[in-house]
């Protein structure tokens, strides 16, 4: 307390430039943080398309819904057809059905095909797992915010009963991870990956037997989308392709993942581009105004500080008095900064929509701990550098 | 109390050497109230500075009640100098946008002692010099007079045994030099150990052994 009191004392008179500069570094390492929060987003959702098999394609979405399909005939047809092609090893569905509620929000299923999840595998990365429970479901954060049961009721609607309640088990709660950022594709048709893999107001199940069961209950009233994604033999040669491509065509539109992956890259790469630089410059501007109020603190107090030794300081004590009250201009606002960072990530976990497009990771820690660590070093070494030529003696006599 | 042997401070002026004091010996007995008198340049402060443990001797030894403070670190000097030396300088030495209770504070500050101890002792202090209503002053709100009394009241507050001055009245008229004066005269009757360095040598009547120093010697004590 008392050297608290010892340093505030010796900032007098800097107290509102030390603030601004508090400012100033809180502002620029908090766009840091957002800054890599958007590009980690960018990142992890890049990661779930170039990590799925190399020769997966993805074939829009295949038919108009009527009610009444049948969840297990759903792309039924089709994927007969894709299967006859000799290139062709697997084919598998994306299912969307809907209308169900929860919590009085409208929300859709997505009904994964059970093998999607080996060619996918930053999903299982990112907590799509449904390994403990096969016929349990992945819940989306952004509608089960604050929900902390391990089983949700929802609705579905069934046509001359009205809604009718379910209860579901939850596997596990996960964010939203695909945005339109990376699939804003623009022309009709255009691949949106955001409906295949994961998007808001989606309940997650698997494809499989027990939970088609449970749908088949309510087959008249709800509407259910097939997605269908393939992936080529190993062996397809290049003619078996084609043939593949043609058909699907015909069918509806498809884009390589691969081609996605890289749209991606390129995405991110521009994302880097434009994002990076102003932040650094608003680093190195700070950085700048930490060093020189450091080295204007010791000219400046150059004074108070022979005092402090006069009255029994030491050298090291009125060195440290220096560093103690810059410290204080970096500890304050990284303390902030992680202050801000532990609420946003509360957030994030709770999957508040507002923060839709940023990912909040350890590397955002680290870039606190990073402008802490460098602006303490130049603040430091500044302040000895400065210090260490004069002694106390010559600027006592300097103002005797 | 105090024992220097054969202390020589040497400065190096471009190719030469040039001895600020030259050999000088030097013995205080406590309760002493020393004046040291000098033409200006003749080593007067600096003397003032090694005894006060602010400055180092390059030759010689320096005894601080039987201890060798010329082979000290600088940390334990500090110590030295917070626990048992009072200074008080010609030009004051306060910090000018702080509270005189502040200014007063600081030496303990650097202590052991808790804040509200410190701050009565502060106030104690003030009484003790006759300004204890100025304690919430800036120190540049004081006349020099004043100014000159919160740096005997720092001077004070760690209960030194001994208080240094260099031209403790060198800025102030001669009626509040003479009060200031005074003041350490009262000081020196309750026992402290006076040591004052001036060029003035009805400041210096003050004492009661007279130092003459020229030239880093000193020339006569009587
Ligand atoms: N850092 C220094 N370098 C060179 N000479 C110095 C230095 N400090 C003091 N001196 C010289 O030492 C002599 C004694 O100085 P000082 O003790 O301040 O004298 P006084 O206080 O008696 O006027 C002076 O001639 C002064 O110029
Ligand atoms: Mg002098």
């Amino acid at each position: 307390m008392k050297l608290i009191y010892r340093l505030n004392a010796f900032m007098k008179g800097l107290h509102i430039s030390s603030f601004i500069l508090s400012l100033m570094l809180v502002g620029t390492s908090l766009l840091g943080i957002l800054v890599l929060a958007k590009l980690n987003y960018m990142y992890a959702d890049y990661r779930i398309i170039k990590d799925a098999s190399p020769d997966v394609y993805y074939l829009g979405n295949m038919s108009i819904p009527m009610p009444g399909t049948l969840v297990e005939e759903m792309g039924k047809e089709l994927i007969d057809e894709l299967q006859q092609f000799s290139g062709i090893g697997k084919v598998y569905t994306v299912k969307s059905v809907a209308p169900v509620m929860f919590n009085e929000q409208n929300i859709s299923i997505l009904l994964y095909s059970p093998d999607i999840l080996d060619d996918f595998p930053a999903l299982k990365r990112i907590g799509y797992d449904f390994q403990n429970d096969p016929s349990g479901f992945i819940v989306q954060s952004a509608v089960f915010d604050g929900y902390e049961e391990k089983s949700a009721t929802i609705s579905i609607y069934k046509t001359g009963v009205g809604w009718h309640d379910l209860t579901i088990n939850i596997n596990n709660k996960v964010n939203p991870m695909i945005s339109t950022i990376c699939f804003s594709g623009g022309s009709t048709g255009t691949m949106d990956s955001s409906v295949l893999l994961t998007e808001s107001n989606f309940i997650i199940g698997l494809d499989n037997e027990s939970n088609r069961e449970l749908l088949e209950k309510y087959s008249d009233s709800l509407r259910c989308y097939p997605n269908v994604v393939f992936r080529f033999k190993s062996s397809a040669t290049e003619t078996e392709k084609k043939e593949v491509f043609k058909f699907a065509e015909k069918k509806g539109n498809y884009t390589p993942l691969a081609e996605i992956a890289a749209a991606d890259l390129n995405l991110i790469q521009a994302q880097i581009k434009s994002s990076i630089p102003l932040p650094v410059l608003l680093f190195l501007t700070s950085l700048i105004a930490y060093l020189s109020i450091t080295a204007l603190m010791v000219t400046k107090k150059g004074k108070d500080l022979s005092i402090l030794y006069l009255c029994g300081a030491s050298r090291n004590k009125c060195i440290a008095t220096v560093m103690g009250s810059t410290a204080l201009m970096v500890v304050i606002p990284s303390l902030i900064n992680a202050a801000v960072l532990s609420f946003l990530w509360k957030l994030q976990k709770q999957g508040d929509e507002r923060l839709w497009g940023f990912l909040f990771e350890e590397n955002c820690i680290w870039l606190i701990v990073f402008s802490f660590v460098l602006t303490l070093f130049v603040v430091f070494s500044v302040a000895f550098a400065s210090m260490k030529g004069k002694t106390p003696i010559e600027i006592l006599r300097g103002v005797e | 109390m105090i024992e220097l042997n054969n202390v020589t401070k040497k400065y190096k002026v471009g190719e030469n050497d040039f001895y600020a004091l030259n050999s000088l010996s030097f013995k205080v007995e406590k309760g002493e109230f020393v004046s040291i008198c000098g033409a200006s340049g003749s080593g007067k402060t600096t003397l003032l500075n090694i005894i006060g443990t602010i400055d180092e001797c390059t030759e010689g030894t320096y005894l601080f009640d039987g201890l060798d403070v010329s082979s000290m670190n600088d940390r334990k000097r500090a110590k030295l100098r917070n626990e048992h030396i009072g200074f008080v300088l010609q030009d004051f030495a306060l910090i000018n946008n702080q509270t005189v209770l502040y200014n007063v504070m600081l030496p303990a500050l650097l202590g052991k002692t808790k804040y509200k101890a410190i701050k009565s002792n502060a106030l104690k202090a003030l009484q003790s010099v006759g300004i204890a209503d100025q304690a919430q002053k800036k120190a540049n709100q004081l006349s020099g007079g004043q100014r000159q009394r919160v740096a005997i009241a720092r001077a004070l507050i760690n209960e030194p045994d001994l208080i240094l001055a260099d031209e403790p009245t060198g800025q102030l008229d001669s009626e509040t030099g003479k009060q200031i004066m005074e003041t350490f005269k009262k000081l020196n009757n309750e026992g402290k150990t006076v040591i004052i360095v001036t060029h003035d040598k009805t400041v210096a009547e003050y004492g009661n052994r007279l130092v003459m120093i020229s030239d880093g010697k000193i020339v006569s004590d009587i």
